[in-house]
């Protein structure tokens, strides 16, 4: 008796540590929230979204920020989304489980989407940059500097390696649930396997390639680290083209946080940034997350 | 079917081009980082805490940022493991397939997604004072500061990973251990804890890759001091830190040893997560 009502408190006790921890979490995020969004509330307003820095940064919007964050996440998308969903229908479809060609991709795919992404920023400088860039200068305007240093073209690219790993497993899982009666029935058709992949196995794995692309924006749209030196800029008067440096929001924050002369001043300008970007990114974690819940679900129907 | 076979090999063309640039990516690494090696020799670079980039006396060593991605990433498995793993069972045992479990996995999901920078400022506005404020170092920067706010930053993907591998513990064998009159903390201990302790590992030694690489939130909180950190809440730096703060005007013989410091980085975090993953595929 005195032991089984031991052995209760126990299991009461472990339950409510359970407990602790899971509120302990909600509490984290919480107080994250309420800190951010006190601190920028005052800021949002249409004006701070569309116009520029105004004495220097200390008052104004941050819209070449959310400018170049955009330019960014576009043309990040056009070289990551089509080519991951590439790969992805290659091994799904194409490649032979064990071969050693998909095997090695595989482990090239798993080991991009570990490296810390610092890395990437060390690989966009020393290969598009100095080594592109600087190639493209030589051949096409005689050795002068245009290609060859940080622009929003080559952290686009940057940025496009680190998040094709994304795309690559988001659209691999929604392919996967394509299921095999309907590529045989296309198949016993008479169609190729080509034209079963573009009719009945893209269609079918549509909202996939549509997560993978939101996540790896997501991704994208937040990181700092791979445009440090490969394109992000503290501040520019003018909109940036492909050949520009640009602003952008998480580098905005880091700078206005770290490096700025006035960090008391900037401070409702850092947190109202931090405000639009930790929206931006719930919006967009949030609309994958119901995705990728729609596509569970056909899966288990 | 010509055009057939053209096609399969377009797509397998361009699937080979990961495998190019992740070739590429360890080309250029190693080939930067050669310069810092043949100076310092491997372990000579590894193992030295010299940092002075003074010109005619340059020497660079690895070791002091070595030592802050290791400890502050250690630190940040000790503070997560407990909090992350109790939520798990919470979400994956106690709680399982109620409507809060799949609210808190939802908001812990949503955690994963929030970038380095958010926590960063966070970490820089409310711990960093905090941690002043309670006089354990002058403006708050330092070791522990960092680990706190990586331990908060991979306790998503320490939870997840558990939550998967804690359900995953076949039904029967609880049941079976309920029928025979167990009580839930000793289905607890005795079977899911057993069943689930590999994968558990191999779940944290993820995240633990994931600690190793952050590189924004630590770089605003560790306090930048190329030296050993001498204690918890000594200022230090990480690999990853001193590449973000000093890469962009580095150059000559100290961008080498940036690189080979990348390089490292690479490496580490390569074999900690292969190690996890073997783990999993192992046991799981």
């Amino acid at each position: 008796m005195i032991k089984s009502f031991r052995k209760n408190i126990k299991g009461i006790v472990i339950e409510g540590i359970t407990l602790v921890s899971a509120l302990l979490i909600i509490a984290i995020v919480i107080i994250m929230l309420t800190v951010i969004i006190i601190g920028g509330k005052d800021q949002l307003s249409w004006e701070f979204l569309t116009s520029f820095p105004t004495d220097g940064m200390t008052k104004g919007g941050i819209f070449p920020a959310i400018y170049g964050t955009a330019l960014l996440v576009i043309i990040m998308s056009i070289a990551a989304v089509p080519f991951g969903t590439i790969t992805a229908i290659y091994l799904t479809e194409y490649a032979k489980e064990n071969s050693v060609i998909a095997k090695t991709i595989r482990f090239a795919v798993r080991t991009l989407a570990v490296i810390p992404s610092i890395i990437y920023g060390l690989f966009g400088l020393g290969f598009f940059i100095k080594f592109v860039g600087a190639h493209i200068d030589g051949a096409f305007f005689g050795g002068e500097l245009k290609w060859g240093q940080p622009n929003l073209l080559w952290a686009s690219l940057t940025m496009s390696l680190l998040t094709l790993p994304v795309v690559i497993v988001s659209v691999e899982e929604a392919l996967k649930t394509v299921p095999q009666e309907l590529r045989a029935a296309s198949l016993a058709l008479g169609a190729t396997k080509w034209q079963t992949i573009r009719k009945v196995v893209i269609p079918g794995s549509i909202s996939g390639i549509m997560t993978g692309t939101i996540l790896a924006v997501s991704r994208g749209a937040g990181e700092v680290a791979p445009i440090l030196f490969t394109g992000a800029a503290y501040y520019l008067a003018t909109l940036p083209g492909l050949g520009d440096q640009f602003m952008v929001l998480g580098y905005h924050i880091y700078v206005l946080t770290t490096q700025s002369a006035n960090v008391d001043q900037t401070l409702p300008i850092q947190f109202g940034t931090t405000c639009v970007l930790l929206l931006l990114t719930f919006i967009l974690n949030m609309s994958a997350v119901i995705l990728r819940y729609r596509i569970r679900k056909k899966k288990t129907n | 079917m010509a055009s057939e076979k053209i096609i399969k090999n377009l797509l397998k063309a361009s699937s080979v081009i990961i495998l190019l640039i992740f070739a590429g990516m360890a080309y250029s690494m190693i080939k930067g980082a050669i310069p810092a090696f043949k100076e310092f020799g491997l372990f000579g670079f590894i193992f030295s805490t010299d940092w002075n980039p003074t010109e005619g006396n340059e020497s660079y060593g690895a070791l002091p940022f070595v030592a802050g991605t290791v400890i502050t990433s250690l630190l940040a498995l000790v503070i997560c493991f407990p909090l992350a793993f109790s939520t798990s069972l919470f979400i994956a045992e106690y709680y399982r397939k109620t409507k809060i479990a799949t609210m808190l996995s939802t908001l812990v999901d949503l955690l994963a997604g929030v970038p380095s920078i958010v926590y960063g400022l966070w970490g820089f506005y409310t711990i960093r004072p905090l941690i002043a404020e309670l006089g354990y170092s002058g403006q708050g920067y330092g070791i522990f500061t960092s680990g706190l706010i990586l331990a908060i930053m991979i306790i998503p993907y320490a939870t997840s990973i558990s939550n998967e591998i804690i359900s995953m513990v076949p039904t029967e064998l609880k049941e079976a251990a309920y029928s025979l009159g167990a009580t839930r903390m000793e289905v607890i201990f005795n079977v899911i804890l057993p069943n689930a302790r590999s994968g558990l590992v191999a779940g944290y030694i993820l995240a633990l890759g994931r600690a190793l690489g952050e590189t924004m939130a630590v770089t605003m909180l560790i306090g930048n001091a190329n030296i050993i950190p001498t204690g918890l809440f000594s200022p230090g730096n990480t690999m990853a830190s001193v590449i973000a703060n000093q890469f962009g005007e580095a150059d000559g013989l100290k961008l080498s040893s940036l690189i080979a410091i990348g390089l490292l980085l690479f490496a580490v975090t390569a074999a900690v997560n292969a190690i996890g993953k073997v783990i999993i595929r192992k046991y799981a």
